[in-house]
């Protein structure tokens, strides 16, 4: 008995203490994002923005967009980036062997006609079938290739690419016409010292979008999108702005970054067969950095550039989180020499056990704490008063710590939401402790052991659609 | 112990929570605020919208129900010359919103210049280059010493290159401060010729990536001799500033001798390689043939896809590239000049 009683305290103190420890390190976070968004809270960000387009010296970059069975989005993707405000860009779809009628919705809407053209190949791809060129919007390409998947694609897309750098977005994702310029803008001003920088994505259901534009701004009624909302804005204020700030960011999302050709094509481009591509490839530029020992940066743009869809139901949040999370593990582990390795400066040694400890591991320890309360709970004495403890730091954890991100972000807007909708989203930060912090949990864990177990799995988020005329539909 | 740190979590969360409560009360102040800001900037724009635009657009009689009794007014009018200023390019109009913002929106500005607040600060600054407040330049460059961040910097060293251009070249050889290239590219696309030449004299002096910047602007720029300051460059050390000038030549696109260029066609770098290829599409292809065939043939992609291209722009380019097709053993200068060849045809 006494040995049992040693190891739940053992067990006890070992959870607190970490719990402590991420309090701590998001607190931290928190209060240096807080900083930055203070200073520039009344800054006239359209101004910046202008600056840009005015003058003829931006770098021109070619967006690629992989797209697999995209034909639900892919139009109004593609739509909001004809509408970019940019000097010089072009479009390049490439279309991964897609079993819907992907390729038929892009040739018949933009009128796209093959044609020849030589690729270099860069780096080593599937075999490209078929070029495609719009007749009305000739930067527009389409590229038809044998299925290799999302790695395989965006490299296809290097290689077909004429410019300097490249973006890559989600087929799904809409853009504000200013995002690239906004995502261009550290790597312009720094003269090519930012090799990447990746935008700020915020999650669109039930907005108003018509033709690749946000024309409304509506919270959603799906109680888990608007706990996705809230993730999200934690996961901004709490990890990107600061990591950002001493260029210990690990992951630029997907959905919309920019990368320096170069530098990609000199690291071998995205990895194929695995499951977290582009954080894979964000890690891997930063170990060539330090390898090199080059002075350069990848950073975070904290102005929301990017729209995309967040899933609506638990099934299809199960599969993305779990993908997610087997992601974040496998890129870590591919790398595991950075860790703690002074070599790599505040990377090895900050970045990536941040990433692991905290972000990798974290979920089986929190999910240990949720067992350990709901024990302690029928044991009474001593452990009662330890789940209690617990479940005060689960509360600044989950709850008031997602309440000051809301509230934050808010403040931090120029234009105020609505009252209503903010207190909407503190009211159900209450219950985050209670349901959707558990099962994500869980789903996490469940990547853990996938990538333990080396599943592989190419999820698919079934999509309604952004636009409006889709969704009614 | 544990009974002790309960009580310690307990009161950080009640403070925790205080603080949340006592933002949302804030932000529902400002909320409220905003919307009674926003309905009276709407009433003035509704209310002088078409008064501003007979007046700016339509030479029609000033009103002094234009001129802005409140904040609010001030903030309209900001709005609606705004638009005017990224919009419209009528020299009149805009001379009337610089008049207009100089006789009243310049004490809000002066004052606001004083903030502590670095947003506001900034934001005045870009409304002054905006409204081209001419008679806030002064002032700019009496508080210039408040003002320490880089960013604020650059805007007004842009205000001097607006309203005092002659001291401007002086300031920034004296300044410590380094600006990143678009900047100084901005800054340097905003002299005029005889400014630009007396800034090319001190061409060594300047920092590297103003050296660089002022190679982008200069072919962009109408001034005598843009060709033979390119020329010159050629001979730097720096390679980054050669192949920057023989950019710079290609964009012009007038070439009067060929020799110059005749080295870089062994060059190491083929960067240097292709922008001497492409300047070689400017000139009569009896004259470079033999150097594109070489090009044509060299082991870079990007060169040989450049050579191509300069062959087949060429009047008779289309035949030639057919003849270099039969002729070379090359396979890789083949394809390219098959698809180039294949891309012209399409477009003819």
């Amino acid at each position: 008995m006494k040995i049992i009683e040693l190891l739940m305290m053992f067990f006890a103190v070992g959870i607190l203490f970490y719990m402590v420890l991420v309090i701590v390190t998001y607190g931290l976070m928190l209060f240096t994002s807080l900083l930055r968004l203070r200073k520039e809270h009344l800054l006239d960000k359209s101004e910046i923005s202008e600056n840009y387009i005015n003058s003829f010296h931006s770098k021109p970059v070619s967006i690629i967009v992989p797209a697999y069975n995209e034909e639900v989005g892919i139009v109004d993707s593609v739509h909001s980036l004809l509408s970019l405000r940019y000097p010089e860009t072009e479009i390049i779809i490439v279309n991964d062997g897609s079993t819907d009628r992907t390729q038929e919705i892009l040739i018949e809407h933009f009128q796209m006609k093959p044609i020849q053209k030589i690729v270099r190949n860069e780096i080593k791809t599937k075999e490209i079938i078929q070029i495609y060129q719009s007749t009305i919007h000739p930067h527009c390409l389409l590229v038809e290739k044998e299925n290799g998947g999302k790695s395989d694609a965006l490299n296809v897309g290097i290689n077909v690419s004429k410019y300097p750098y490249f973006c890559t977005i989600d087929g799904d994702s809409i853009l504000d016409e200013s995002s690239l310029l906004r995502v261009m803008q550290p790597i312009i001003l720094s003269d090519g010292e930012v090799i990447a920088a990746g935008g700020n994505v915020r999650i669109a259901n039930d907005m108003n979008m018509q033709l690749g534009s946000v024309f409304g701004t509506n919270l959603s009624k799906n109680y888990l999108v608007i706990m996705q909302i809230i993730e999200y804005l934690r996961a901004f204020l709490m990890g990107r702005i600061a990591l950002s700030k001493f260029n210990l960011v690990l992951i630029i999302s997907g959905a919309f970054s920019v990368f320096s050709k170069k530098w990609v094509v000199d690291a071998g481009g995205y990895t194929t067969g695995i499951i977290g591509e582009d954080m894979e490839l964000v890690v891997r530029l930063h170990r060539i950095i330090r390898e090199k020992k080059t002075k350069k940066r990848i950073e975070f743009v904290p102005e929301p550039v990017c729209w995309t869809e967040a899933p609506q139901s638990l099934t299809v949040l199960r599969r993305q989180r779990r993908r997610w999370h087997q992601g974040l593990i496998e890129s870590l582990w591919k790398h595991k020499k950075m860790m703690f390795n002074p070599k790599y400066g505040r990377i090895g040694l900050l970045s990536v056990p941040y990433f692991l400890l905290i972000e990798g591991i974290g979920p089986l320890i929190e999910l240990g704490g949720y067992i350990y309360i709901t024990f302690a709970f029928f044991q009474g004495n001593i452990y009662y008063e330890i789940a209690i403890l617990l479940l005060l730091l689960f509360v600044i954890y989950g709850v008031v710590f997602s309440i000051l991100a809301i509230l934050f972000e808010a403040w931090s807007l120029n234009k105020y939401p609505k009252i209503s909708d903010v207190l909407r989203m503190v009211l159900l930060s209450f219950t985050e402790i209670f349901w959707y912090r558990p099962i994500t949990l869980l789903w996490r864990c469940e990547g853990l052991i996938r990538f333990l177990f080396k599943k592989k799995e190419w999820g698919k988020m079934e999509r309604v659609g952004l636009s409006k005329k889709e969704t009614s539909a | 112990m544990i009974e002790l740190s309960i009580n310690v979590v307990l009161i950080i969360i009640s403070c925790l929570l205080f603080v949340c409560l006592f933002q949302i009360i804030m932000l529902s102040i400002m909320y409220k605020k905003e919307q009674k800001e926003l309905q009276k900037i709407n009433i003035y724009i509704n209310k002088t919208e078409k008064i501003w635009y007979d007046y700016l657009m339509n030479d029609g009689p000033f009103t002094a129900r234009v001129v802005p009794k409140s904040l609010s007014d001030i903030l309209a009018i900001e709005r609606i010359f705004l638009s005017y200023v990224k919009n419209v390019s009528d020299p009149s109009a805009l001379k009337k919103i610089q008049q207009f913002a100089n006789d009243y929106l310049s004490n809000h500005y002066e004052s606001e210049l004083k903030s502590r607040n670095w947003a506001r600060r900034m934001n005045a600054l870009y409304r002054i280059i905006d409204f081209q407040l001419e008679n806030q330049a002064p002032i700019c460059i009496r508080t210039s010493k408040k003002m320490k961040t880089s960013k604020e910097q650059f805007q007004l060293y842009k205000v001097q290159s607006i309203f005092n251009k002659e001291e401007l070249i002086n300031d920034l050889m004296d300044s410590e401060q380094t600006f990143s290239e678009i900047e100084y590219k901005q800054l340097f696309s905003l002299l005029d010729s005889v400014l630009f030449n007396q800034l090319f004299e001190r061409f060594e002096s300047l920092q590297k990536s103003a050296q660089y910047a002022l190679i982008d602007v200069l072919p962009t720029v109408s001034t005598v001799g843009t060709i033979e300051m390119l020329e010159s460059l050629l001979t730097s050390e720096d390679s980054e500033i050669r192949i920057r000038a023989l950019k710079g030549i290609e964009s012009v696109g007038v070439i009067y001798n060929l020799d110059p260029f005749i080295p870089f066609i062994q060059s190491s770098l083929w960067e240097e390689r292709l922008m001497v290829t492409k300047i070689m599409s400017h000139i009569p292809i009896h004259y470079t043939y033999d150097y594109l065939k070489s090009l044509l043939e060299d082991e870079n992609w990007w060169v040989r896809s450049e050579a191509a291209k300069s062959i087949v722009v060429q009047k008779e380019g289309i035949d030639i590239l057919e003849r270099f097709m039969d002729e070379s053993k090359d396979r890789y200068a083949k394809e390219m000049a098959n698809e180039v060849l294949a891309r012209r045809l399409n477009l003819i």
